[in-house]
């Protein structure tokens, strides 16, 4: 009889034993698995949600733009414009003129990112036409119109077609003012990026600047597959050296930090709980080895030697481990697929989430590969805490053992 | 039987099996620490986040116009007169701190940027909100020296502006009126990282009254308080003193929803983990539980034949799982307690790109905790809840067992 079946039927001896510690295994690893699904699932949705609203896959600006948010920093559109035709990944580009900016209203003042933006060209790189609550996106006719943020509204008592007077720098070196009417009001995930950030059309804002045909300062690219965000950046910034091209995740660097902590939050949480099975898989087989103290001392006696004793014990641990994990992995991955086609809704306990650019509705979601390092580290678990009770088992004196009662 | 001699053998028995009391202790011990480690870092962070919140931006509540709060305008600006003195009558009330805020364009050669105009009385507010200590270039103001006004350095840095140098500010003042202003750069302070504030600049509070046309107004008040525990009874006890139908005592937390639902949710999370850590202790304790009973049915059959009632057995058992769990939270409290004291008397600053997730989300990335006994007594009661509940299976083994079947080996 081979060892591995001689343990498997140890295991089953004592059934509620086993059970109860093949349950533990199979919660932990469960809950384990939820909880990081639902971060997970988190950061993905702030990230998407950052590329959907703000920052595209790819931006392009002058390359002094990072330090300075300068009108005179901007650059002909038309050469980028050529530049990208060459590349046949880039789905669609848009060419924005940005200034810093005070938004007056009846009641109050506010200071803004004012972005100039061509309204057919901005809906492939912004989801900003279907994030709008109240009013309508640029198609509807009037002068001067202006979408500003959900936030922003509410603070300052703006309605649709109130009217608002937005100062910003022109090229003469002077401010300039122009009164425009509320047109769309939007709302994204990022409250305080609503609050902060007005747009207007491209063509008004030019004019209302003085700046020169086809000049912009910022073009933002949306690529037909976002994992060659970074080899297109690097063949675009070859072809533009004046300009600086960023991803991303360059653009906003919250996103690679996001991801860094993800891993670091996982293999914390998962280290925790396998310590906490840990001390009960050593207790159960403790007390499985001592309890056959009898059994074992026979064992020994009729010819089984310490190896093939301690490789017993340690076979029915990791066969407890064994039995346990799968039940866990897949109660986890039927509830990570389930949280992440229905979404949990948290916008009860934390509108505040939103403040922050997070979903309240979180869509689980966890990388397949997460699955086999949980495999793997309960595997390690059930060897780790093996090792004391299969060496006690070792250490017994066949004698002594067969004269306890 | 008595309760004493009754503990005397629970504790006698614990002992009888050393090395699975003591596994069990630890297993216990190790979520106990776990759990005192995470809550005390995330209560003692979030603490010091709120106190410097408080003291820099908002006090502890403020009197305000009825609505401003809601959509702040300078136009709600109203005129400092003696009613607002005279809440410092109030018991708990010691002063009261008037403040200007509104909003304007700063502006240097080709840069223009929206900034936060506060004006402040120079000398009350540095008590409270210790602005001297953030300054980095220049100097605060002192008691013959009220001249000039104070910006952050970021702000600074990107108008290109230095010391000495000319703030030019515009925008719109009391009853529509024009505001402009040039303004002496006095000194720069840097802002708490957590703020979540644009850029700011602090002036003298007649400046900033003169600046929006606002003469003798202001548009907070803000009590300073002789004892913080107590805001709430001030706050009702000021709302009784002032005229309701125009004017509004503000909470901290209502003037900072977000930050207060930040630190709901923040510790939602880190709960949900203990449960679950709690959760695997629980099975832990029980798998011993388990075997305990059957390992010692016999005796337990020859205790109920010589006279010992089931329900004394059973309570035996509960005070024996009981035992091992207090030693387990004691013990945990004992490893946890060296290292949350050491990190509350002096706390780590984490560096890097750790630091810049934390400020992300507003948080400061102090690593500093919280020696409220109330994280330690409410470990204390989970584990006591736990083992209680446990402890209802011996109960019921004991229960149903039968003392003939059991006697026999």
């Amino acid at each position: 009889m081979n060892l591995l079946s001689m343990a498997w039927k140890n295991v089953w001896r004592s059934t509620t034993r086993s059970l109860v510690v093949i349950i533990a295994i199979a919660l932990g690893v469960w809950a384990l698995i939820f909880l990081m699904g639902f971060t997970e699932g988190m950061i993905n949705s702030y990230i998407n949600r950052t590329i959907e609203n703000q920052t595209a896959h790819l931006q392009i600006h002058h390359s002094k733009w990072k330090d300075e948010h300068l009108l005179k920093h901007h650059f002909d559109q038309s050469v980028v414009e050529s530049t990208v035709e060459e590349i046949e990944e880039v789905q669609a580009i848009s060419h924005r003129i940005i200034s810093e900016g005070m938004l007056q209203a009846p009641k109050s003042t506010q200071g803004v990112s004012i972005i100039g933006t061509d309204p057919e060209k901005e809906l492939k790189v912004r989801k900003l036409k279907e994030s709008i609550v109240e009013g309508a996106y640029f198609d509807t006719i009037s002068r001067l119109p202006v979408i500003i943020g959900k936030k922003l509204a509410d603070k300052l008592q703006l309605e649709l077609k109130n009217k608002v007077i937005l100062t910003f720098p022109d090229t003469s070196g002077s401010v300039t003012s122009g009164a425009f009417r509320v047109n769309g009001i939007y709302q994204t995930n990022n409250s305080q990026w609503d609050q902060t950030h007005v747009f207007i059309r491209k063509s008004d804002m030019a004019g209302l600047t003085g700046l020169p045909d086809q000049q912009v300062h910022e073009s933002a690219v949306i690529l037909d597959d976002i994992e060659k965000a970074d080899t297109v950046k690097s063949q675009l910034q070859a072809l533009l050296p004046d300009l600086r091209v960023q991803t991303y995740v360059q653009i906003s660097p919250d996103i690679s930090l996001f991801k860094e902590s993800l891993d670091l939050n996982q293999w914390i949480m998962t280290v925790i709980i396998m310590i906490a099975l840990i001390f009960g898989i050593i207790n159960t087989m403790l007390m499985a080895v001592l309890e056959r103290t009898k059994e074992l001392g026979m064992l020994m006696a009729i010819g089984m030697n310490r190896k093939r004793v301690f490789g017993m014990i340690l076979w029915e641990t990791v066969l407890l481990g064994v039995v346990g994990m799968p039940i866990g992995l897949i109660l986890g991955y039927i509830s990570v697929y389930l949280g992440g086609e229905y979404g949990i809704d948290l916008s009860q306990f934390a509108s505040g989430m939103q403040e922050f650019g997070l979903d309240p509705v979180v869509k689980l979601y966890l990388s397949p590969n997460v699955y086999w390092e949980v495999a793997i580290a309960v595997v390690v678990t059930a060897l780790l805490a093996s090792i004391y009770p299969s060496l006690k088992a070792t250490r017994l004196n066949p004698v002594e053992a067969l004269r306890k009662l | 039987m008595k309760w004493g001699s009754l503990s005397k053998l629970a504790w006698r028995n614990i002992w009888r099996n050393k090395r699975r009391t003591w596994i069990t202790i630890a297993s216990i011990a190790f979520a106990v620490f776990a759990a005192v480690a995470m809550r005390s870092v995330q209560d003692g962070m979030w603490d010091n986040m709120m106190q410097e919140v408080i003291e820099m931006q908002t006090g502890y509540m403020q009197v305000m116009k009825d609505g401003y709060l809601e959509t702040p305008s300078v136009n709600d600006a109203f005129p400092n007169e003696a009613w607002i003195d005279s809440l410092t009558e109030l018991e708990n009330v010691e002063s009261m701190l008037p403040r200007f805020q509104s909003f304007a364009l700063a502006a240097q050669d080709e840069s223009t940027r929206g900034i936060m105009v506060i004006g402040v009385d120079p000398l009350p507010e540095d008590n409270m909100s210790g602005l001297s200590e953030r300054i980095k270039k220049g100097t605060y103001w002192a008691n013959n020296d009220k001249n000039g006004v104070i910006i952050d350095v970021n702000t600074a840095d990107y108008l290109d502006l230095d010391l000495q140098d000319t703030l030019v500010m515009i925008s719109s003042g009391f009853r529509g009126a024009n505001a402009a202003g040039k303004f002496v750069i006095r000194a720069m302070l840097e802002l708490p990282a957590t703020s979540g504030l644009g850029g700011i600049v602090y002036m003298p509070l007649h400046e900033a009254q003169y600046f929006f046309r606002a003469e003798n107004r202001i548009t907070s008040s803000i009590p300073i308080l002789k004892d913080v525990d107590d805001v709430e009874d001030t706050r009702l006890a000021i709302q009784n003193e002032i005229d309701t139908s125009t004017y509004d005592v503000v909470h901290w937390e209502a003037m900072m929803p977000e930050l207060v639902e930040s630190r709901v949710f923040d510790e939602g999370g880190g709960i949900i983990i203990l449960l679950i850590l709690y959760m695997l202790v629980a099975f832990g304790i029980f798998g011993t539980l388990l075997m305990m009973l059957q390992e010692r049915s016999y005796e337990f059959g020859i205790l109920n034949a010589v006279g010992m009632k089931k329900k004394f057995l059973g309570i035996m058992l509960w005070m024996e799982t009981m035992l091992i769990g207090f030693i387990g939270v004691i013990v945990g409290i004992l490893i946890t307690l060296p290292i949350i004291i050491w990190l509350n008397v002096d706390p780590v600053r984490i560096g890097g790109d750790m630091a810049e997730a934390y400020e992300q989300f507003n948080v400061d990335p102090l690593i500093i905790t919280s020696l409220e006994p109330g994280i330690f007594v409410s470990q204390a009661i989970i584990v006591f809840l736990l083992v209680s509940v446990m402890a209802l299976y011996p109960f019921y083994k004991i229960k149903i067992m039968k003392v003939i079947e059991a006697l026999r080996p």
